[in-house]
């Protein structure tokens, strides 16, 4: 375990969602937690609820049942900008209704400090500046959002998230449609903010690199939580075959690298299953 | 150049553009004739063209122009969609109806502010329609389906003027032109006074909510993460943007395109944010509009073009022309 | 994709060359049309069965005691020798169905563009259309000689002609105070109108003993804009209302532009009923005998 101290962030106990829309659950009985320092990744087939739980977990979505705590209160107690504040939520999709540059995407994450009136001040343009270097796009910077490339794009939104100075980040999918440095580079940037102390919640379809930057999976099936654990405990073939509903096989990173050992699923030949 | 120095030379801009629209009429007084006239010194017909005619109709244009433009930057803003405007939105044809309802039943002839307030709902009741029409059942807005329910509910509110003033026979046509087109033939400092004061309280109240603009603009979602109470924002700047778009109607009419093309002109020209795209989208509206009026009081001198032909020239063809750039923008 | 963008640019330019195309044919094919439209009813006179579309018209026909040959009205027809008739609605936008209804076998209507289906409609069922256009005094006369043909009454047609020059005539020899004053016809809008020299209310004004302001239009009802009203400033207003003068008066004096006319803040604002002024028909001369009455009083007698 690397968690430093084993504070808890998220705590949600048997929570439901139906969507108003929606002809089933959503979310079904789901309990877990995410303590501080751990990169939990949520994993599991489309439609499995990922970005529902996200939602409930961060308060866009009020659930049916259960109850949530983020910090130890009562997530209901939060408002949303004291929850901006603490957690840096990317959503799955974004599209700028108008042109807009990097500097000014990231420059909105501090709006849950300045509110509607204040300025921004000395330790504004700070958080806004790191963020933009650690994200590496203080290059584009003042390129317009929609001319960067998908990986650019993610750095940039992921940057705002940064620049809100969170204690967690939730991001749902934050490495969807990413070619393999530009998906790698996101990964190692969490890894870097992890070491850094910050909680890192995010989903994924990834398992293999999941499987070796998370400290814990989460496997939802259907709105409910099918395993959570260390990836070798949730990354066994049998769950993976009928939670999919595809065989497969895992097998150990060939290595070289820290990740060598970690579980990697290889998704079979329909036919070769035994 | 800096966005302090942007909006600085937009009031000049806006000054000019009052004091252009001071200078040309019907009748050549000449820049002398003008001052002398404002100041009082001169001939009494000249006093009376300017003070009483000239200028509060020139005051009216400008506040009737930086109206429409933010009510424009706010719908656009708020819906995400660049094709927006009050007038696109059927919004101020509600208010027109609404206008023409306080007028037929008689309660403006009752009381003096049951005329705008009546346009108010008219133009409230008109977004809460096209917003009805336009979401779908998952409680989201399908900007598809948001213009096409504007330009339903637009010639429906022109079906239903027409149908209040055929009850009306003399100057029903004419009164008919003014909901319809639009026109400041009636300026007055009453309509002054009326406008300018809820221009200010809400420009005030716009720009505190410019920030959660910017953020809606980039993603309904995320500002939501952000922090911003995004359904509280939207409700009020709905309320706001109805407020002035009933406060240009009961002024000056159905004025078309000026809150379409006034904010993307400020965005073209300089981009930003709102904190800086709304104030400058008023400045630029309130210059545009007063020489608009100019040009059609000058063009067939002593005759008058209805405002409204002048801003659709203009309009028309830059709503095909962002039209056309949204259109290539789009993914194949 | 390139093979459809082509496609559409084809298409595109298809649209235009037709659009063109018919534009062209239907500019050559006015001059056809209006050939085609020149008068006129030239089918089985005398009418008995008449329905007209122009009040003043109406109004002549009553005054040639010819209102028995009327078998419909407008709605604006309420002269009570004809009130009982039935209404075919607008003189401009009648009914078409309850025109032919009445089985006239004349309808009297306005030389106008809008009744071009009209027209053809009513003369495909063998209904003769006799088209007017009343502009001036010198149409009056000309459509009262019309109607003495039409309805051949000659004679009393030429009679009422003669009484109404002689009224006409009766006004222009008294007189109102010198100098003439400038008289503005001031038909309310934005911007308002007035009346050309050269139309009938032009003339009665200058019947009336006034000069019509802004004389240097001739034909027709210009737009005239405020501001040159207020440089001109006329002596005298002319309102055709259905309001009382106090009314009018008072609407005048609170309007910005209008109440720094000295004309009306001197109240020197005549309000002559609208269904009197704007019918140029056999009440002409009394129509001019009201308004010269009318501006005597504001302006005093010579």
């Amino acid at each position: 375990m690397k968690s430093r101290q084993n504070d808890v962030v998220w705590c949600a106990t048997g929570l439901g969602y139906r969507y108003p829309s929606g002809d089933r659950e959503a979310i079904e009985e789901a309990t877990l937690g995410v303590t501080t320092g751990e990169i939990v990744a949520l994993v599991g087939p489309n439609g499995s609820g990922k970005s529902t739980l996200i939602r409930l977990l961060v308060g866009a979505r009020k659930p049916n049942r259960g109850k949530t705590e983020l910090l130890g209160r009562r997530l209901a107690a939060w408002s949303a900008l004291e929850i901006a504040r603490r957690v840096g939520i990317m959503a799955q999709h974004e599209e700028p209704a108008f042109p807009v540059t990097v500097r000014e995407l990231v420059t909105t994450g501090r709006y849950p400090h300045l509110g509607a009136w204040r300025r921004p001040g000395a330790d504004d343009h700070r958080a806004i500046e790191r963020a933009l270097e650690q994200c590496r796009v203080d290059t584009l910077a003042d390129r317009s959002f929609v001319t960067l490339s998908g990986g650019e794009r993610q750095r940039a939104r992921l940057a705002r998230a940064l620049a809100q100075e969170p204690l967690a980040l939730a991001l749902d999918e934050p490495t969807a449609a990413l070619d393999i440095s530009s998906e790698m580079s996101i990964w190692e940037l969490l890894r870097a903010e992890a070491a850094k102390g910050k909680t890192v919640l995010l989903s994924t379809h990834n398992l293999n690199l999941a499987a070796r930057y998370a400290d814990r999976l989460i496997l939802l099936h259907r709105g409910r939580v099918a395993a959570d654990g260390a990836p070798e405990t949730v990354l066994r073939e049998r769950t993976l075959s009928e939670v999919y509903g595809w065989p497969v096989k895992v097998t150990p990173h060939p290595g070289p690298g820290p990740d060598q050992g970690a579980p990697q699923v290889v998704p079979l030949h329909p036919e070769s299953a035994s | 150049m800096s966005r302090g120095v942007v909006l600085a030379s937009l009031v000049l801009a806006v000054a000019a553009a009052i004091a252009i629209s001071l200078r040309f009429g019907a009748v050549g007084l000449g820049w002398s004739g003008v001052w002398d006239g404002l100041t009082g010194d001169g001939d009494p017909i000249a006093v009376a063209i300017t003070r009483d005619l000239r200028l509060p109709r020139a005051v009216l244009a400008a506040l009737v122009g930086g109206a429409l433009g933010l009510a424009g930057a706010t719908f656009q803003a708020l819906l995400r969609n660049p094709l927006a405007d009050p007038y696109v939105l059927g919004v101020s044809g509600g208010a027109a109806v609404g206008a023409v309802v306080a007028i037929g039943a008689g309660w403006a002839g009752a009381a003096a502010w049951s005329l705008p307030v009546s346009a108010f709902a008219g133009a409230a009741l008109a977004i809460a329609l096209v917003l009805r029409i336009a979401t779908n059942v998952e409680r989201r807005l399908d900007v598809r389906v948001l213009l096409l329910a504007g330009v339903v509910a637009g010639t429906f509110f022109n079906a239903c003027i027409l149908l209040a003033l055929s009850f009306q026979e003399a100057e029903a046509f004419r009164a008919a032109v003014f909901w319809m087109m639009g026109g400041l033939g009636g300026a007055s400092w009453r309509l002054v006074w009326m406008l300018a004061l809820a221009l200010s309280g809400a420009s005030i109240a716009l720009l505190g909510l410019s920030r959660s603009f910017d953020l809606i603009a980039h993603g309904e979602e995320t500002a939501g993460f952000l922090g911003v109470p995004v359904q509280r924002v939207r409700l009020s700047a709905y309320l706001i943007a109805s407020l002035l778009t009933a406060g240009a109607v009961v002024a000056a009419g159905g004025i078309g395109f000026v809150g379409l093309f006034v904010p993307h002109t400020v965005r073209l020209l300089w981009g930003g944010g709102h904190r800086f795209l709304l104030p400058a989208t008023l400045l630029v509206g309130a210059a545009f509009l007063p020489l608009a009026d100019t040009v059609a009081r000058v063009i067939t001198a002593p005759a008058e073009l209805p405002l409204g032909v002048i801003t659709a020239f203009v309009g028309v063809p830059f709503f095909v022309l962002v039209l056309r750039r949204q259109t290539r923008q789009a993914p194949a | 994709m390139d093979l459809i963008g082509r496609e559409v640019l084809t298409t595109n330019r298809v649209l235009w060359i037709v659009a063109a195309a018919s534009l062209a044919l239907a500019n050559c094919n006015r001059p056809q049309q209006s050939a085609a439209e020149q008068n006129d009813a030239a089918t089985r006179l005398p009418a008995q069965r008449v329905v007209s579309l122009v009040p003043s018209m109406t109004d002549a026909i009553v005054a040639l005691n010819a209102a028995d040959r009327l078998v419909g009205r407008t709605r604006y027809d309420i002269a009570p020798e004809i009130a009982d008739l039935p209404s075919v609605g607008g003189g401009l936008d009648p009914s078409l169905e309850a025109l032919i209804a009445l089985e006239p076998d004349l309808v009297i209507g306005w030389e106008s563009a809008e009744y071009r289906g009209l027209r053809a409609r009513l003369e495909a069922g063998g209904i003769a259309f006799h088209a007017t256009s009343i502009e001036d005094t010198t149409d009056v006369f000309r459509s009262l000689d019309e109607l003495g043909v039409l309805l051949d009454l000659p004679d009393r047609a030429a009679i009422l002609a003669a009484e109404v020059r002689e009224s006409l005539a009766g006004v222009s020899e008294t007189g109102l105070r010198h100098p003439k004053p400038t008289v503005f016809y001031a038909l309310l809008g934005d911007p308002p109108r007035t009346a050309g020299r050269r139309t009938f209310v032009g003339q009665l004004i200058e019947v009336a003993g006034g000069a019509p302001a802004f004389g240097e239009f001739h034909d027709g009802w210009p737009e005239v804009s405020l501001e040159a009203v207020l440089a001109a400033q006329p002596d005298i207003l002319v309102v055709a209302s259905d309001d009382t003068t106090i009314g009018v008066r008072r609407a005048f004096a609170e309007q910005p532009g209008w109440r720094d006319l000295t004309a009306v803040r001197e109240g020197r604002i005549v309000v002559i009923r609208a269904d009197l002024l704007n019918r140029p028909g056999p009440h002409l001369g009394s129509v001019a005998r009201t308004l010269h009455d009318a501006l005597v009083d504001v302006w005093g007698a010579r």
